[in-house]
């Protein structure tokens, strides 16, 4: 793990320091070290901030995106995990990306602990985590501490992929690590759900999205939606979502994040991760990908490639039916 | 001081539904803690120190329709609609044209519209302190404060609205309550406070309102004990809040350093979305929409934030903040030098729920620290690029 | 209302209000400012292309009796079921028959609004912010600088010092649009163009079939006309981009900030100085505009 730490700071030293890059983006601890962010690197001899370990969750892809930039025309690196690198994948296949801007750094990715499992297991505040093997130590500021396993932190998409190297990247912090020989996907809780009846779904949809304040964080955060900035959820010509905040206009809100993102989005749980009241939205994407699998065999983002699923067209794709 | 058995918690709060509706902090089958409205038997959740959002939904709600209005036909009008006034109403006669006019207010429909201002007594319990100064710090927008506006809506529902705050045992890292002057045992506009001792809580009150509170049958008079552990419990409290910034010249620093390239550094891990607007017990910026369907309608105000890409953004396409790190700036900058220059206080309680519930965790100390303090000069070169 | 914050440095409760606090009020609202007064449309004018002027009657004869205004203020021009925009009142501040405004079909308010019929109802929030200090301009030389639909948010404040006319010292009017089909108030034009107290230059940005004025963009003209800043006061407004060249001329020209006033447009939603959408800094353009001078607008971030 702290090779590829050691390997990233390398990677980045040299990017700036000659000058290919305007800033970096890679992971840094936050306040404490329960909780890692973004780091914008712009100088070689600020690298040594940057840190890789399981908790680095965000997909920095997302700095990408149109108007994110700063400058708008700076030239960017960026590390990129597998799911990460899935997500920039199907930015490139659609040229929203200037491949000659960016510098990507793949790091190969183990899996990434979900922090909430761990807040979960206390009442006081989580102030450290630290990793030794897979034995994950977290204490909270009055001092209580408590080891788990790390498999058992993982994040559900990080427990089923498939895909824990970066499909592009220029240079990579690590060799690849070995992946499953069983490419099909598992899609665990979206099989539950398909198993419910009809009632049952709407009832556990209309529990999921009760909570939506629709602060948008998803819709920022998710790498893949690439009008975030004037999103048609906030548009009133069409008026496609109510202003007002309610079980059905939230779950329309997200229907439309849905359908926009649905061939670009790999599920990469950005926006689960992003939401402050912990809406699973991972699982509304996953079901997506699990529609666009079964129907067209089709994974977002696994190749440079192909053209993306919406904007092809096959006499033999089947239509409203599988 | 009174004291309030934890076996009579339940029976307390049945006493204060009585007559209205009471809201406490919930823990859901996810965790997640959130303000809920109580019914016999919910559990209410102090263990954690904050809910995941504050109260200020309670009062100031996400979304909330304040006019209905519906078009009809008039009467009579209805039957004998009479559209001869516009080929008349641009004659030149002047006599002709007021009759004509004084026929067009009432040929066509009538349209009637009605505001609506639904607010329920409420007793919102287990809130913070912090959050309370939340409803404070927002009573002096809506509340005419210095000559402004009165905004009926919001305090219909604050007047009718009782707070009975918890002393925060166990302050979070993240806290600066003591920063900003609050604390967490803070009074300033609880209507009660509640502090987590053995066995149960002391109970104390600050106003008629919270007067009320204490008539719960089942509260006993706190002994000498019980009132020194409260005493203790804040203490200690208050140590565990660590300052975070200088509050000292902070308004002027970020008047000076208003073009400072800071901003874009700090700005740069931002996503520009509402979370921390939306988390805050501060942050009151709304917006006004109207919806109809077959011509009745309602307009309402719905929570929006400055964070918000099109928040600003004008028809012509025009975008005064077009910029991540202007709608940025403007946050920090209206919370500690726009509205204590129109209201002479502070828009922030120091709970932290910005720096916790942010996807990036952006921390406002941080961005205090940095834009709140004197800017070295070279950075403040006019027209110098971050 | 500067007067009015002085004095009130507390939160009211409806206790306080009820008992006769001095708080604004939005028109007659019956304390709730959030409450548009139902109006009618009461007369169209096709001032340009896509420019409409709206004259509106407020339903309730007291409310149309009482209404009055400083020139340079405010409205919120609204309709049911679509929502409510801010426009300039620029009927005259004498006129108590109607309240007019002049709508740019754009967006999803003015479109409605351009289908609007005579008869039709509106909802109408009015007087908001803060007019021109017409008064202490007294004895001063009044220069309008405008383009476009610019002319409406200045036409209220032109009327009252054409009608106290005494009033005032030389007054100028330079008015451009992007051609003649663009020029508002075609019959104030003509009646400027008549007057022999007050000098009125209208330009047009191009040659255009059947023009015989002036050609030449607005600020290109005002340093052309060269006037003299000595006692005289510059207002302009404009496209943003129009306001940056003149206040640039205008300096140029050895106006100081103190002598030049523009009126600003943002997007705004209550319109009562609380939804935080307005704002310029620490000024929120709805309650501490839209009229600010050069000198103030030097204070504040550069968020025009």
């Amino acid at each position: 793990m702290s090779d590829r730490q050691a390997k990233i700071r390398e990677l980045a030293r040299a990017a700036l320091a000659e000058d290919r890059v305007d800033y970096f983006i890679g992971w840094k601890q936050a306040y404490n070290p329960s909780e890692m962010i973004p780091a914008f690197v712009r100088s070689a001899d600020e690298v040594d901030q940057l840190v890789w370990n399981p908790l680095a969750h965000h997909n920095l892809t997302a700095f990408l995106k149109r108007k994110m930039p700063d400058p708008p025309n700076a030239r960017i690196g960026i590390c990129v995990k597998g799911c990460d690198s899935r997500t920039l994948v199907a930015l490139l296949q659609e040229e929203l990306v200037d491949k000659e801007r960016i510098y990507v750094v793949g790091v190969p990715c183990d899996g990434i602990v979900n922090r909430r499992r761990i807040e979960k297991e206390f009442a006081d505040e989580v102030v450290d985590i630290s990793f030794a093997g897979d034995t994950v130590t977290a204490v909270t500021r009055s001092g209580e501490s408590k080891e788990f396993a790390k498999g058992d932190l993982l994040f559900d998409h990080c427990r089923t992929c498939r895909y824990p190297n970066p499909f592009y990247a220029d240079d990579m912090a690590a060799d690849p690590i070995v992946e499953p020989d069983d490419r099909t996907p598992m899609w665990g809780p979206i099989e539950e759900f398909e198993a419910l009846s009809p009632a049952e779904k709407d009832a556990k949809i209309a529990e999921a999205f009760e909570t939506c304040i629709r602060c948008f964080a998803c819709i920022h955060a998710c790498p893949v939606c690439w009008c975030w900035d004037q999103c048609v959820n906030r548009c009133r010509q069409p008026a496609l979502v109510g202003q007002r905040v309610d079980t059905k206009e939230n779950l329309m809100f997200q229907m439309v994040h849905m359908f926009h993102v649905a061939g670009r989005c790999p599920s990469c749980g950005a926006c689960d991760r992003a939401c402050p009241v912990e809406i699973p939205l991972y699982l509304l994407h996953r079901k997506m990908n699990k529609e666009l699998y079964d129907m067209l065999g089709f994974e977002p983002g696994v190749s440079l490639e192909e053209k993306p699923i919406f904007q092809t067209f096959d006499v033999n794709d089947p239509f409203g039916e599988h | 001081m009174k004291f309030l058995a934890q076996d009579q918690l339940q029976a307390f709060l049945g006493h204060l539904a009585g007559g209205s509706r009471v809201v406490v902090p919930v823990k859901g089958e996810d965790g997640v803690v959130l303000f809920r409205p109580w019914s016999p038997g919910t559990e209410v959740e102090l263990d954690v120190l904050l809910a995941k959002q504050s109260a200020k939904d309670y009062v100031f709600r996400q979304s909330e329709t304040y006019l209905r209005y519906g078009y009809a036909m008039a009467g009579e009008a209805a039957a004998q609609v009479d559209d001869s006034h516009e080929a008349t109403v641009v004659s030149d006669d002047p006599a002709t044209r007021k009759a004509a006019q004084d026929a067009a207010v009432t040929a066509h429909a009538t349209l009637v519209a009605e505001p609506v201002n639904d607010a329920p007594d409420q007793v919102i319990f287990g809130l913070r302190p912090c959050d309370v100064r939340g409803f404070v710090q927002m009573d002096n927008v809506f509340g005419g404060y210095g000559g402004f506006y009165f905004d009926p809506y919001y305090n219909a529902k604050r007047e009718a609205t009782t707070l009975v705050a918890v002393t925060c045992r166990d302050p979070r890292s993240t806290c600066f309550c003591t920063t900003v002057g609050g604390s967490p045992d803070g009074t300033e506009g609880a209507d009660a406070l509640v502090t987590q001792v053995e066995g149960g809580f002391t109970v104390e009150s600050f106003s008629e309102k919270g007067e009320k509170v204490l008539g719960f049958t089942g509260l006993v008079d706190a002994s000498t004990d019980q009132t020194l552990k409260a005493e203790t419990v804040k203490e200690q409290a208050v140590d565990r809040v660590d300052v975070a910034f200088e509050l000292e010249g902070v308004q002027e620093n970020l008047r000076a350093n208003i073009d400072d390239p800071g901003w874009h550094d700090l700005a740069m891990r931002c996503i520009s979305c509402g979370t921390c607007t939306y988390v805050c017990p501060n942050c009151y910026c709304f917006n006004i929409t109207d919806e109809m369907v077959e011509g009745q309608g309602e307009r309402l105000r719905t929570w929006d934030n400055c964070f918000n890409p099109t928040y600003t953004l004008e028809t012509s396409g025009h975008n005064p903040r077009d910029m991540k790190s202007n709608r940025f700036r403007n946050r920090f900058s209206h919370k500690f030098w726009y509205y204590p220059e129109k209201y002479d206080s502070l828009l922030c309680s120091g709970c932290g729920r910005c720096i916790t519930h942010c996807p990036t965790r952006i921390d406002i100390r941080e961005v205090l620290s940095v834009m709140g303090a004197p800017r070295p000069e070279a950075t403040t070169a006019t027209g110098e690029e971050a | 209302m500067a007067a009015e914050q002085t004095q009130a440095k507390t939160r009211l409760t409806f206790a306080d209000v009820q008992a006769g606090a001095p708080i604004a009020v939005a028109g007659k609202s019956a304390g709730n400012p959030y409450l548009p007064q139902i109006a009618t449309v009461i007369d169209i004018v096709e001032e340009t292309p896509n420019i409409k002027s709206f004259r509106v009657r407020f339903d309730d004869d007291a409310v149309m009796e009482a209404f009055s205004f400083e020139p340079g203020q405010v409205g919120q021009l609204g309709l049911f079921g679509v929502g409510e925009s801010t426009f300039a009142i620029n009927s005259s501040t004498s006129e108590k028959r109607y309240v007019q405004f002049s709508v740019m079909a754009a967006g999803e308010v003015t479109s409605a609004l351009h289908e609007l019929n005579v008869g039709d109802k509106v909802g109408v929030r009015a007087p908001m912010g803060c007019g021109f200090p017409v008064d202490a301009w007294k004895g001063k030389n009044i220069l309008y600088i405008m383009g476009g639909i610019g002319s409406a948010a200045l036409r209220a404040t032109i009327n009252y010092t054409l009608e106290h006319r005494e009033d005032f010292g030389d007054i100028t009017i330079l008015y451009g649009a992007r051609t003649p089909l663009d020029l508002t108030y075609k019959y104030d034009i003509e009646d400027w163009q008549v007057r022999k107290d007050i000098d009125a230059v209208i330009t047009v940005d191009r040659e255009f079939p059947g023009w015989e004025g002036r050609v030449g963009f607005v600020p290109a003209v005002l340093e052309e006309i060269a006037p003299n800043p000595s006692n005289t006061i510059a207002i302009t407004c404009g496209p943003p981009i129009m306001i940056k060249f003149v206040l640039q001329s205008l300096q140029k020209m050895q106006f100081t900030d103190d002598q030049t006033y523009t009126t600003l447009e943002k997007r705004m939603k209550c319109g009562i100085g609380i939804c935080g959408r307005c704002n310029i800094g620490p000024r929120y353009v709805c309650v501490d505009g839209p009229v600010f001078s050069m000198a103030e607008l030097r204070e504040l971030p550069d968020e025009l």
